[in-house]
Formats: structure tokens, C-alpha cells, sequence
């Protein structure tokens, strides 16, 4: 400091020096600022950011779609009515615009697969179903001339509520029979259901997320393909997650952890992984590494992503979604 | 000097430009959300035992223990059963130490857990090893070798998997509890006990009267009832084992709703000595140590907090009847309920966090919990007749009640959050008022 100031006093003209010196690095500020300003990108303050959406995606593989609907079609036991008898309307028109509510959407496709021919496919993923759903359908276009989906729908009402008069048809016999088989794999159907239910929201939403990228229209390219990409890795990963709700001390809990992945360009993930953040429930972090490892092979990265290896990928676990 | 002033300009802007470029040549972390569990407990792989020799009387065996095993796990709700017919590997031909076994084979199908059982069969005796592995690190989390007849195979069952719920949760398992309950379905209102699966009734009361609220005490040797065998509701306290002499309490008015101290041999009860029903501490004999409330209004159904430092009843004293906590020392009462018109048979959890009880709604009871603020109340039962008198199984993570969806009332059983309810005994007539020994 001491010889600063002598400089300074000292002389005239190392003075302007001294001054310009000051100017240009105030100019060189302003320039940076500048530069922040006008290329947002290059801040890194915004990256760190989630550029993911926030929904729980699920891309939809055909077989899937198979499975869900197939599920949804038999276990009639427990579900709201209304939303069935919704259904057997919206069935034949095209096919309706994907509403809000997820119980809407899954109908019209819950009925396609009703049709002989495809149904044999979906058996395969679900391995405990099959005994109950194939009883039921094998009867059912037998003894009903008209066309399969029908019955099927008027089938499904009474069970829930016998009172509505809508459907004069029934015939009773197929309705006594699925209630017996109803009985006895109640639990398992309740399970299937909710299950669904689940996925079919995920689609839901992946659809909408879809559309809403594709709205943004801007970066569009690189930007919709990570996050479609980031979409398969939330589904792949929240399908192979396991958590029990007795174990994390119920369904409202703040667990959260946060653990960062690497993921090559063949999906697989770099075996060195490590917890950003720990939830403080051993438990818990297991579970999400568990899951990680059961996801393991991810789907390949997209041809169009250039690096060899994408991330480091914070996957952040929170059982929000149990509430 | 000019040149003096470009060039610090010059410096001033390479030093943002290196520092822009640092910034940006940084790698960028994304975030995923992960927030939807697919399941909501642990796969968990039980394959058939391995059995030695391999005749069919020994498979047999190894069969139904297997099974047996897979029930009992499952009834705690912990546990998702994968089911056998994805299983890629036999015990039969792989073995049973973590050695033998290919951990691959079982990750593949999902299972977090496994467990590996080996079972000798000499004449009436068997030998059951049995082990719990974490698939994914091949870890031995558990291994026990057993000896013992063939009809105890249950015991060895139970024995094992209270060791695997330790293991895991860090807590005694409930397989050594029982219930006790009172069904009429032989004509009269009865008490009986049975194993915490439902399996092993027993009858503990004969009289052909009506006995009600059975209340197991801490050490799991007495139970204390209401019974109307001599025409008017008195407290009988029985020895289970049958061995000491029961004891008989009878004041002026009525005597009902014992519940037994969690650590001590006292019960509080509701007595209507002084003219209403007013809540009391007795000793085991049926001596009154103390009054706990002085009010005009009708209390009863005492439950201990799990410290025995506070008791929750049912109190009419604000008009209908509500749920109130006293604190044994501070004399304090607090309300915490206002919802409805009727919450009744309060039952604090043995976690001490949670109150379950029973409330009626649009002529419907069901069960709730709530924290024991009163905040956080959760309705656990809907749409399914009538739910009640909720009693909590002493590691807290199961709820057993009565219910009459299915016409009858019946006891039932779900877990503290309302999940997997599901029917406990099947005996004819009706059953009800469970209460869960420690």
C-alpha cells in the first residue's frame, strides 16, 4: 500500500496511468456483465438448474401399452364407476383428446386391445395375471353375439354397482361368474389396478410434457431430445424403485437424496456413483441405488447427443410421488 | 504511455474472456426427479427349501414351511413376494450358502432380498438353515440353523423371521404376540385368544354371560375384561397361563374398559362408583390407587401412551363424545378431537407417535389415526361397514379391528397407513373388540 501511494503522488503522468488502468478494467466489468447479460447461456448459476421438467414420464413402449391396458380391462372389481361407464361412450368415437385427468385418457385404449388378436402379447410381462383375465374373456364372445367390447362393459358395471339401469342386457350367468373370480383375486386385481393407474398417469403426462416442448418450439432439437431422453431414464428408474412405506416411516416424509450418475452412450452407467446428498435413511439410499442398479442398462443415449458420455446426472429421490 | 493504456485494456478483457470460457467449459450437472416407487415395499425372493433326502414326505415338508414362511412375512406388510414361477434358480440344484448361489439370477427378477432355506429331515426331527441375503451385495444378513419336531415348524418359522424383521427395521418382531377377542359364535359373548396370524384359538372364558374389552397386561401373564357374569359389568383379571388365582373387581355401579399400565401391574378403568363413569388407577388386585378425572361428564376407555406418563379417553363433558389426553403427573387435559359428533376406543400406538380410534361418520364408524397433538388426522377405513374398536400390534406398524364389510362383524387386519386390510380369523358368528399382547 505504502509504495502504491508514493507511486501515485510521485508523478504526473503515472497518475493517468494508474487512472486508465482503473478505466479499463471498469470497461473489462462492464463488459463481462455485459456478456452475462446477453448470453444467459453461459452462466452457469442457470445450468445448475433442473432444465428437466418436473413430471414423473414414462415412455411408452408398445408392449406396455399392451400390459396396461390389458390390466385395466379385467380387474373391474373396486373402481369407480363412472369413469367405466364413461368409457363404453368415448369408445366409439376416434380416438379423444387426452384430457387432464388420467382416468379418462387410459379408456378408449383400454378397449382396443380387447380384440382377440393382440391380446396374447401382453400375457407375457405380467406373470400373475393370466389365470384370472383368460376364464373371463374366453366366455365372453361365445355366448354374446355382438361385437366383443360391449359385453365387456356391461359386464363391468353391475359388478360395482348393481342398482344402474342402463344396461338391460346383462346376462347374468357371465356376471355371477366373473364376481366369483372377482372374490378370490380381489387383492391381486386391487394391486394390478392402482399399479396401472400409475403408469397410465405417467403416459399421461409424458404425452403432455411432449406437447409442451414441443410448444416452447425454441431449442427445440437438442432440448426435447435430453429431456424425452431424461423422461425414459425417470420411468425406467422409478419402475425398478422399491421402497417400503413402513420402513421410511409413512407416506409423508421429506427423505430426499440426491445421487449422481454417469451414463454412456450404450445406457450403461459408469460404475462410480455417489451420493450428492444423503436423505439420513440408510434404508433409503440403499433403495435408490438399488433401483439405479436395477435400471441398469438405461436406454442408450440419442444418436443425436455427440458426447460419449452424458452427466454427471444428479437423480434426485423423493417419495413425493407416495402421497 | 498509450501503449501502457491498450495494453492494460487488453489484459482487463482477455482476463473476462478467460473468465467467461472457464465458466462455460465447467461441466453442467442435471437433475433428474425420481419421485414415484413402482412398489411400496421390499421384493423379496422365498424359494422352495432345499431338502435332504430327496424323498417326497421331506419335500412335503420343505413345501409348506416354505410357505408358511412367505405368509408370515408377508403379514407384516413389509414385503412384496416375488412370485415362484419367475424364479430362475432352484435351491434344490444351486445350494443355499451365499457361496453356491448366483446373485445375478435373483437382481434379474427384482428381489432386494432372499431367503435361502435347507432342510434335513431324520425320522420326526428337522434341521432347517435358514438365511437372509441381500442380493445385491451378497451379503449374509441373517443365518440360523434350527432343531426341532415337525409340528414345530411354525415355531421355527416365527423365530426366524423375527430375527429378519430385526434385522431389518432394527425392532423386535411381533411373531410371538397374540390376541386376545371376543366372539359369540358359540351362543354367548366370549373371550378367546390366538396367535397374531389367526392361527391357534383358544377359549379363555366360559360362563355363558357377556364378556367385553379384553386388555392384555405388559408382561403378557393376565388379561383384564368386563364381564356381566353376576348381572352387572365388573372386572375379572385372569392369570393366562392359569397358574395364580384370577382376581374379581367389583364397585357400586358399573366397572368397564380396563386397560393395563405399559410397564407396571396396574390398569386404569372406568368406574361409575361416584355417580358417573369417572376414570381410575387400580393396582392388579383391584385395589383404587387414584382417581384420574373429576368431571360431570361420562369418561372411559383409558389407552396408555406407551411411557405410561399419559393416559387418551372418551369423555362426553363437551356434549358429544370426544377423545381427551391426561397427564398422569401435571393433571392436565387437553382435547383433540372436534370432528363429529362420536370418536371413541382410542388406541395409543406403541411408537408413542400415533392415536388411533374409531369415529362415526354419516352413520358409519371408521378408523383414524391422528398424531397425539390431534393434528394429522388420516382416515383409514372407507366405504366398508362399520370399523371399529382399533387395537395396534406392539411394533406399531399394524392396525388388527373389527369391521362388518362383509356382513358379520369380523376382525380385521391393515397397516398403520390403511393398506392391505385384510380379514384375520374366519370363526362363525361375530367377533370383535381385539386387543394385541406386546
Amino acid at each position: 500500500m505504502y509504495a502504491a501511494n508514493d507511486y501515485l503522488v510521485r508523478s504526473d503522468i503515472k497518475k493517468t496511468t494508474w487512472a486508465l488502468t482503473l478505466g479499463g478494467s471498469a470497461i473489462g466489468h462492464f463488459l463481462f456483465f455485459v456478456i452475462i447479460f446477453f448470453f444467459p447461456g453461459l452462466d452457469q448459476a442457470h445450468k445448475d438448474l433442473p432444465t428437466v421438467i418436473d413430471i414423473d414420464l414414462v415412455s411408452v413402449t408398445e408392449e406396455e401399452i399392451q400390459t396396461q391396458t390389458y390390466d385395466v380391462s379385467d380387474p373391474v372389481a373396486d373402481k369407480d364407476l363412472s369413469e367405466i361407464k364413461e368409457t363404453s361412450e368415448i369408445n366409439d368415437s376416434p380416438v379423444p383428446e387426452p384430457v387432464e385427468q388420467p382416468n379418462n385418457v387410459y379408456e378408449p385404449k383400454q378397449f382396443k386391445p380387447l380384440a382377440p388378436i393382440e391380446q396374447p402379447k401382453a400375457y407375457k410381462p405380467m406373470k400373475p395375471n393370466p389365470e384370472i383375465i383368460q376364464p373371463e374373456k374366453v366366455p365372453e364372445p361365445a355366448p354374446e353375439p355382438e361385437p366383443v367390447k360391449r359385453p365387456e362393459i356391461k359386464e363391468i358395471k353391475p359388478i360395482e354397482r348393481p342398482s344402474t339401469p342402463e344396461t338391460p342386457k346383462i346376462k347374468r350367468s357371465l356376471k355371477k361368474r366373473t364376481i366369483k373370480k372377482e372374490h378370490i383375486a380381489r387383492n391381486k386385481e386391487k394391486r394390478h389396478l392402482t399399479d396401472t393407474f400409475r403408469q397410465l398417469q405417467q403416459k399421461v403426462r409424458i404425452d403432455e410434457a411432449r406437447k409442451r416442448i414441443r410448444q416452447v418450439g425454441e431449442k427445440k432439437s437438442s432440448v426435447e431430445l435430453m429431456d424425452i431422453y431424461k423422461a425414459e431414464v425417470m420411468s425406467r428408474i422409478n419402475k425398478n424403485w422399491a421402497v417400503s412405506v413402513q420402513m421410511i416411516g409413512g407416506y409423508e416424509t421429506n427423505l430426499s437424496s440426491i445421487l449422481v450418475i454417469n451414463i454412456m452412450r450404450n445406457g450403461y452407467i459408469q460404475p462410480d456413483m455417489w451420493f450428492e446428498k444423503k436423505s439420513g435413511n440408510d434404508y433409503f439410499d440403499e433403495c435408490a441405488i438399488k433401483a439405479v442398479k436395477k435400471s441398469n442398462p438405461l436406454p442408450p443415449l440419442p444418436s443425436a447427443y455427440l458426447r460419449p458420455v452424458y452427466g454427471p446426472v444428479g437423480l434426485k429421490f423423493t417419495p413425493s410421488g407416495l402421497k | 504511455m498509450k501503449i501502457k493504456h491498450i495494453s492494460s485494456i487488453i489484459v482487463s478483457v482477455v482476463l473476462v474472456v478467460v473468465c467467461v470460457v472457464s465458466l462455460h467449459a465447467q461441466r453442467v450437472i442435471d437433475y433428474i426427479d425420481i419421485s414415484n416407487p413402482f412398489l411400496r415395499k421390499i421384493p423379496i425372493a422365498i424359494p422352495v427349501f432345499r431338502y435332504t433326502p430327496e424323498t417326497s414326505p421331506s419335500e412335503k415338508i420343505a413345501k409348506e414351511m416354505t410357505q408358511v414362511l412367505s405368509q408370515t412375512l408377508e403379514f407384516t406388510g413389509f414385503f412384496k413376494m416375488l412370485n415362484e414361477k419367475a424364479f430362475l434358480d432352484d435351491l434344490q440344484k444351486t445350494g443355499i450358502t451365499g457361496s453356491s448361489l448366483n446373485f445375478k439370477n435373483w437382481t434379474a427378477i427384482g428381489a432386494e432380498l432372499l431367503v435361502t432355506g435347507g432342510i434335513h429331515v431324520q425320522d420326526k426331527l428337522v434341521v432347517v438353515e435358514l438365511r437372509l441375503f441381500d442380493t445385491f451385495s451378497g451379503r449374509l444378513l441373517v443365518g440360523k440353523k434350527y432343531k426341532g419336531w415337525h409340528n414345530d415348524i411354525r415355531k421355527i418359522v416365527r423365530r426366524f423371521c423375527n430375527e429378519v424383521i430385526e434385522c431389518l427395521t432394527g425392532n423386535k418382531g411381533f411373531f410371538d404376540s397374540q390376541l386376545v377377542f371376543v366372539s359369540n359364535h358359540s351362543g354367548h359373548k366370549e373371550i378367546y385368544t390366538c396367535d397374531f396370524d389367526g392361527y391357534n384359538i383358544k377359549q379363555v372364558t366360559s360362563n355363558r354371560s357377556i364378556n367385553l374389552t379384553p386388555s392384555w397386561s405388559h408382561d403378557k401373564q393376565w388379561i383384564a375384561y368386563t364381564s356381566y357374569a353376576r348381572n352387572k359389568p365388573d372386572l375379572y383379571i385372569r392369570h393366562m397361563p392359569g397358574k395364580k388365582r384370577g382376581f374379581f373387581v367389583s364397585f357400586k355401579g358399573h366397572s368397564i374398559t380396563p386397560a393395563w399400565h405399559p410397564k407396571r401391574m396396574e390398569f386404569a378403568a372406568a368406574l361409575s362408583r361416584p355417580g358417573n363413569s369417572e376414570i381410575y388407577l387400580l393396582t392388579r388386585t383391584g385395589k383404587i390407587i387414584k382417581r384420574l378425572t373429576y368431571d360431570w361428564g361420562i369418561d372411559v376407555s383409558p389407552t396408555w401412551s406407551p411411557d405410561g406418563k399419559k393416559i387418551a379417553f372418551v369423555s362426553n363433558r363437551s356434549g358429544n363424545a370426544h377423545i381427551y389426553i391426561y397427564g398422569i403427573d401435571s393433571g392436565k387435559i387437553k382435547r383433540l378431537t372436534y370432528e363429529g359428533k362420536y370418536n371413541v376406543t382410542p388406541a395409543w400406538s406403541p411408537k408413542g407417535d400415533r392415536i388411533a380410534y374409531c369415529g362415526r361418520v354419516n352413520d358409519q364408524f371408521e378408523i383414524y389415526v391422528m398424531n397425539v397433538d390431534g393434528s394429522r388426522k388420516m382416515q383409514l377405513t372407507r366405504n366398508s361397514g362399520n370399523n371399529e374398536s382399533p387395537a395396534w400390534s406392539p411394533d406399531g406398524n399394524l392396525l388388527a379391528f373389527s369391521s362388518t364389510r362383509s356382513g358379520k362383524s369380523k376382525i380385521y387386519v391393515m397397516t398403520a397407513y390403511g393398506t392391505d386390510q385384510r380379514q384375520l380369523l374366519s370363526l362363525g358368528g361375530e367377533q370383535f373388540d381385539p386387543n394385541w399382547s406386546k
